[in-house]
Parts: C-alpha cells; structure tokens; sequence
C-alpha cells in the first residue's frame, strides 16, 4: 500500500500552471534575499576579523551588516508566498516531508529568531563591546552565521524527500534524509551561489553609494565585490555540475538539458562581462552582469521546477488513482445513504445517549447506579426529574453531575424508563 | 487524513501552536499594529510640543518595536504556518484553497509594512519631522491593513457563514464575527503597544527626565483606548454566542466549561479594569512604580491567551466550521469512513506499529489518527488520565458509544463497530495500567 497522500476535494484557487509560475518567481526574490541575508551576515564577520590589519575591513564589515538588518527581514517576509504556494501546489509532498521531520523542520523558527537577535546584538554593540570584549562582540556574529550554516540543510533535505515519495518507507527522520543523493550537493550550490549573490549586491550597493563621492572605499568595496561574484560564478562549474548529476534518476529530461545548456552559456558571457567590470570603472559592464545572472537564475529556476515536475510524475499518477478511487467510493457511498434524524427516541434510546457513559444499573461508575436512583425516587418521578433538569452536588466524592443537553420532555421520558423498573 | 502522525510527547501539538501563537499575537499585535499608532501619536506629541527628549524617547522605543517585530513577530508568523501545517494539514491545506488570494493580498500588504517600519525606525533624524510623520501614517494604514484581512480568515474558522452553501470568497471572508473582532483586536493591539512601552521605558533610565509627560500620555490613551476594547470585546461575545453559546450550554459535562465562560467574560471585564486603574494613575500621578510598568504587560499577555483559547474553543470540534473536524475529517465523509472503516485509506497512522498485535496496534493507530491531534497520552490533556475511562474497556466502549452526545466539542468517531472495540481496548489498556 502506497502511503501518498489522497488529494484535498476543494478546487485550487486558480490553474496549476499559473500557481506554479507564481511559485517560481516569488522563490527566486525570496532566495535573493536570502542570499543577501545569509551572505551578509559571513562577510560582515569574516571582515570584521580581517579588519584588526585593515580599517577598510572594519568598515565594509560594518556598512554591510546594515544591508542584513533590512535584507533579513525581507528575506522572511518574502518567504511566505513561496510557502504557501509549495503547499499549495504540492500539498501532500511537501506537508509530509515537513511532517516526517518534524523536529528538524519546527526548530527552524527558533534557530532564525535567535539568528536574528544574534544579528542584532553583533550591530548593536559594535562600538560598546567591539573593543572592550571582542571575542564576546564576535562570537554573536558567529553564531549567527553558525546558525545560518544550519539552516538551510533542513530545507534541502525536506525538499529532496518530498520529491522521493517511492523513498517515504525507507527514510526514517531528518538525519536519513540528509542522506539522500542530492542534499549535500545542492547545499554547497547554494552556499557558493550564496557568495556571488553577496558580491553582486556589494558592487552594485557601493557602486550607487560612491558614485558623488571621491571616498576610496567605495571603489575599493565594488572591486571587492566584484571579485567575490566572478569567483563564485566560477566555482559554479564544480558544484554546479556535482549538483547536477548527483540529481535522483528520473529528473532528467531533455527540456532540462536544453535549459541548463543554454543558462551555462549566459553565465559564461556573464563570467566575460565582470572581468569586464574589474578592469574597467565604468557601471555597463556590471548592469549586463547582472541582466544575464538574473536570466541565469530564472533558467535555473525553471530547471528545478523541470526536476520537481519530472521526478513527481509517477507519484501523482498513483496519488490521482488514490483520490479517484476514494472520491467514487464516497459518491457511491453518499447516493444511498440516509442520515437518521428527525425521529423520536425512547426512552432507553435518550438513556443510552445521555446517561450511560456516568451510570449503569447496578454498579457506581462516575455516578451512582440505576437501582439507586429507584430505591431513591421510587414514587417521585417529579423530583428526579428536577434533579436531572438542574443537578446538584449530593455525593462529596463523585463529580456533580452536568446539566444534560435535553428538554423537559425527554428528560421525564428517561425517568419514566429508569423508574419504570424496565431494568 | 492519510499523513504522517505528528505527536508532540507531554504538552502535545495544541500546546506548540498555542505558544508560537500566543507570542506571535503579543508582538504582531503589540508591536506591529499598536505600536504604529502608539508610537506616532507620542512622536506627534513630541514635534507639536517641540519636545526633543521625548522624540528621542519615542526613538528608543520605536527601536525595540522594530527588533521585536522583524525578528521574532515575523518568524513566529512563519512559525503558526509551519505547526498548524504540522497538526492540521487538511485544514490548512483546505484554508489555503478557499483564501490563498487573501493571503496573498495579506503578503504584499506584509512587505510593505515591513519595509515602512524599516523606513520609519532608519530614517528618524535623517528625514524633516513632517515627512517622518507621513511615513508614520502609512505605516499606521499598512498595519491597519494586515488586521482587516487576517480577521476574515480567523472568523471564518469560526463562523463559516453562507461559505457552506455558496463555496464564494467574500462570504467565507466577511462572516458573521468579523466585525467585533476586528475591532477588538485592533484596541487590544492599541493596549498592549502601550504596555510593552510601559515595560521598556522602565530600563530607558537616561530618559527619565521626561517622564512626567511620557506617563501622562501612556495614561491617557490608556484611559482611552480601553473601554474601546471593552466595548468591541464585548460585542464580539455577542455574536460568538450564536454557535458557541448553544454549544457551551451542551458542552456542560466538563462542568469546568460553564464556569470558564462565565469566568472568561469577567475576566476581561477585570483586565480592562487594570488598563484603566494603570491609565488613572499614570495619568493622575506621573510617577514610575515598578509595578505598572510590568503589570499591564503580564496581564494582557493572559488576555490574549484567553482570548485566543476561547476562540479555538468555539470553533471545536471543527477545524472548518461545520465542514471538518479538527482530526481531518471532513464532515460529509463521516458516515462513509464508519462504513468502510478508518483503517481503508490509512497508511501514515500505522507507521512503527506491529500490525500483528491485533486490536492493540489498531487501537492504537486509530487513536493517533482520530484523538492525537488534540490528546497526548499522559501528558497535557493526557488520554490515559481522563477519569472516565479509569474503569477499562468497557467504559471506554461506553464512552465511545455516546461522546458523541455528551462532548459535542469532539469530533464524532469515524470507523465501523470492530475498530471502535479496538479503540476501546487500547484507551482501556492504557487507562487501567499506571
């Protein structure tokens, strides 16, 4: 028996299609920022660090963990639409991936908050802590960056095991979906990926900021960023291609071939224009840098959603079959089927329903027993009825008896059993 | 109905979200909502009176509210999605498909102020204070904005109104709640921005030379916003009733229930008392007592688990107002699913079970499926510690025979007369061994 799940019976909010190009666009801007965020938080340690030999090191450190502060937020905010869209569009891939890594998935809440006020810490004790306990001071940027190290591994893995449902029996957990061929791969992609975004942003950022100001370190920041891009776009072709064929079997397709072809081609004119950019001062060659990468990642983009699509196929033929059997079942079921309401019942019927789960006939259960309750009322059917249609407290080591959610009616139809010695 | 089983050992899932919820309340509300109306009216204040210490005070504070709001409001609100995804992937998946557009509208307007409050707290001082301001109002409409569109999905959960039958958006988002809770939610956003202010003045100690006009407007609008929150709180327990008040008079077996209604209405009436004892003499006295600055924060802090719980027990035993129960049953499959039984289409719910063991391991993957969404099993609201069931199995059978009538706020038991006897083994079982 396959364990995928039966889909949801209510009509998405608009044509799968159009969804998943959603999708795909609000998770591009989504890991930009986190790129900016994750990215930032490294370059303002690693520089700060660097910046005991170099002021200008201390300083770019500085000017770009005041990006982070915005960027992190951003980053957050902006992955909301991306996460309610994968539930949407993949619902029970993605919420039973989260689900069987439950621990993992939910401490990532916790593991960001406190990245965050790290973050904020490391900013704001820059100048109160930064000379007086330096390793105090740096350790918050550590552990943010620490943390954000973390993180993203449990997304890769959730990521990866929702698209190997045939693999839902054999994994057990986060740690053995760590495991799985394409985690460890892709996270180094990201992480290289993570650098030139960083780059990219601080050479453009300080490219705008320095432009009406002969200040040096702006310049010096743009070729430093510039140099950080170029670099890890090139690194890409190492862990791009390991990422690429450490893909599961069955993600390849030749439409991802085509796209992947064609966005290695760009990447390498785009490669082309950033030397361009370092050798020169002028901004052209960094705007068509960035034109191209954006259409590289928008490539990419769709590659993945290629890879999601091609490894789901035969999942969702079984998952369809699932749903198509169920849904029938229960039309069928429902054509027939007569809901019993309406109708009187007895007064055994009302006891059963009403009084059974506290009393039985000759026996103490939460509440005392039938034959009590004759020995007790035998010839006062009017006050038992009082009784039950306003209990009182009588017995100090039983529970007060609830008010019944019944009438007057039904209430003496049920004393008229108890009493009736029907039992 | 068919995923993973997610059981939280001793406090139980219901006890995960209610945390990450409850401070994801006191700081989206707090510090995002009522802190954009606190905070500009009091930097109004400052530039009208020309008043630079109290513009600086207004600062600090708008400090803490932008750390507060951009770390841990934001991702616990990222945080309610991943649990709530975790317990009830039916019913959030199904909310999705009916408000994914409001949502979406709900995210943009979420960018936006997040971007607002960043432009607000880093360019105090960089901007003139007239501009400041019109960056303070937008930021006031965008939060503004957030509130009017989450409510209509929280009441619907509620109160799904003429959604039943017509299935269309506007119905299911303007449901009979939204109003009162709108604006109750918008006052007590009011309140507790301003006792978070309370509280983080108190450590503003360079500042205190100002205090004497900072309490006096803290006061004032205490004692102005307060009944507004009385009175739409109470309008609220107004329209709530047309369900849940029926339903709490059936729901008297946990004769706890009654008294906690009565209780909770007091209670709020208590707590708007405190706000207004706290604005009288903040107003009358302008003096800092220990006690008020960390009294307003604590009370309301109770408040809005109060608020929160009651509206997660109303809505039981539905995840959905009359279309799915909180276990991930829909309501029209029930009579299907107890004739074919629970055990046909669950797969997840068996998982590390020796189905070998007979009635034992059914019962058992029966109770993770239907009942450990709301029960652990000797933790909070713990399965095996309930009284009724102390008997053994045949009290437990009993009990399962008539729940049903007698704790309408639980989902009724979906599955054929031999899974319920399984059911019943296993609860007995564990009811009886200690």
């Amino acid at each position: 028996m396959t364990n995928i799940p039966i889909d949801i019976p209510l009509s998405l909010p608009a044509p799968d299609g159009v969804l998943k190009a959603l999708l795909v666009i609000t998770f591009i801007v989504h890991i930009l920022f986190v790129g900016l965020m994750v990215g930032g938080a490294y370059w303002s340690v690693i520089f700060k660090l660097l910046g005991k030999e170099d002021p200008f090191y201390e300083r770019l450190a500085r000017e770009i963990l005041d990006t982070v502060t915005i960027n992190k937020s951003l980053a957050v905010v902006l992955g909301v639409a991306p996460l309610l869209l994968i539930g949407l569009t993949y619902t029970g891939y993605w919420y039973t991936a989260n689900m069987m890594t439950v621990p993992a998935f939910l401490s990532i809440i916790w593991l960001v908050i406190f990245a965050f006020l790290f973050l904020y810490a490391y900013k704001y004790t820059w100048d109160s802590l930064g000379d007086r306990a330096p390793f105090l001071h740096l350790s918050f940027g550590l552990s943010a960056c620490a943390i954000f190290a973390f993180v993203p591994l449990i997304f890769l893995a959730n990521i990866n095991l929702m698209l190997l449902p045939f693999r839902w029996d054999a994994t057990k957990g986060f740690i053995q979906a760590l495991l799985l061929p394409n985690v460890l791969f892709r996270y180094m992609h990201f992480f290289v990926a993570v650098f030139a975004i960083i780059g990219f942003f601080a050479a453009i950022y300080f490219w705008c900021r320095g432009r009406k100001s002969d200040d040096l370190f702006y310049m010096r920041s743009q070729k430093l960023g510039l140099k950080w891009a170029l670099g890890g776009t090139l690194l890409q072709s190492i862990f791009g291609t390991l990422n690429f064929i450490s893909l599961p079997q069955g993600a390849y397709s030749r439409t991802l071939l085509i796209h992947i072809a064609a966005a290695l081609a760009l990447a390498a004119v785009a490669c082309i224009a950033l030397v361009r950019a370092l050798l020169t001062t002028s901004g052209k060659p960094i705007v068509a840098a960035v034109a191209l990468l954006g259409v590289v990642a928008l490539l990419m983009s769709f590659v993945r959603h290629t890879v999601r699509e091609n490894l789901l196929r035969e999942p969702r033929m079984v998952a369809n079959q699932r749903t198509l059997e169920y849904q029938t079942s229960l039309a069928t079921f429902l054509k027939t089927y007569t809901p019993e309401s309406g109708k009187l019942l007895s007064g055994e019927d009302l006891f059963k329903r009403y009084c059974t789960s506290c009393h039985a006939r000759d026996r103490l259960l939460l509440g005392p027993s039938t034959q009590y309750m004759v020995q007790k009322y035998k010839g006062k059917k009017e006050d038992m009825a009082a009784f039950v249609l306003n209990p009182k407290k009588v017995n100090p080591d039983l529970p007060s008896m609830p008010k019944p959610p019944i009438g007057q009616y039904e209430i003496e139809e049920i004393v008229e059993y108890i009493l009736g010695g029907s039992r | 109905m068919d995923f993973p089983v997610v059981e939280v050992p001793l406090i139980g899932g219901r006890m995960l979200i209610a945390l990450v919820g409850i401070i994801h309340v006191l700081i989206s509300h707090g510090c995002a909502v009522g802190g954009s109306f606190f905070l500009v009216l009091l930097e109004y204040k400052s530039i009208r009176e020309r008043n630079e210490r109290l513009n600086l005070v207004a600062y600090r504070l708008t400090r803490w509210f932008f750390i507060l709001t951009t770390s841990v409001g934001a991702m616990t609100g990222v945080g309610i999605w991943f649990t709530t995804n975790m317990f009830s992937p039916v019913g959030i998946g199904s909310l999705l498909r009916v408000f994914f557009w409001a949502w979406f509208v709900e995210w943009l307007v979420f960018i936006t102020e997040i971007v607002l409050v960043a432009v607000y707290y880093l360019s105090w001082r960089r901007m003139s204070p007239q501009k400041h301001l019109r960056v303070g109002i937008a930021y006031i409409l965008t939060s503004l904005q957030t509130m009017i569109i989450i409510v209509g999905i929280l009441g619907f959960q509620l109160t799904s109104g003429k959604w039943m039958s017509t299935r269309s958006f506007w119905d299911g988002f303007f449901n009979p709640t939204y109003v009162p809770q709108l604006f109750s939610r918008i006052a007590l956003a009011g309140i507790l921005a301003c006792a978070f202010c309370l509280l983080i003045y108190a450590f503003l100690r360079d500042l205190r030379d100002v205090r004497t006009q900072f309490l006096r407007f803290s006061g004032a609008y205490l004692l102005f916003v307060s009944p507004l929150y009385l009175l739409a709180t109470f309008a609220y327990y107004q329209v709530l009733p047309e369900r849940a008040q029926a339903f709490i008079s059936v729901a008297l077996v946990t004769l706890q229930l009654t008294q906690y209604a009565q209780w909770s209405k007091i209670f709020f009436v208590a707590v708007v008392g405190v706000m207004l004892l706290t604005g009288a003499v903040l107003f009358l006295k302008q003096r800092t007592y220990g006690v008020l600055s960390i009294l307003p924060i604590l009370v309301l802090t109770v408040a809005v688990a109060q608020f929160e719980r009651v509206r997660e027990f109303a809505r039981k035993p539905y995840v959905v107002d009359g279309y799915l129960y909180s276990n991930g049953f829909r309501k029209v499959e029930l009579p299907f699913i107890s004739d074919v039984g629970a055990s046909r289409y669950a797969t997840w719910a068996w998982r590390g079970l020796d189905q070998k063991k007979g009635d034992a391991a059914l019962g058992h993957m029966l109770f993770r499926l239907e009942c450990s969404t709301c029960h652990t099993y000797r933790g909070i609201n713990g399965i095996f510690r309930k009284k009724i069931l102390a008997p053994g199995e045949e009290a437990a059978l009993r009990f399962l025979n008539t729940y049903e009538f007698s704790h309408p706020y639980m989902p009724p038991f979906a599955g054929t007369q031999s899974e319920k006897e399984a059911l019943a083994y296993f609860l007995g079982e564990g009811a009886t061994k200690k």
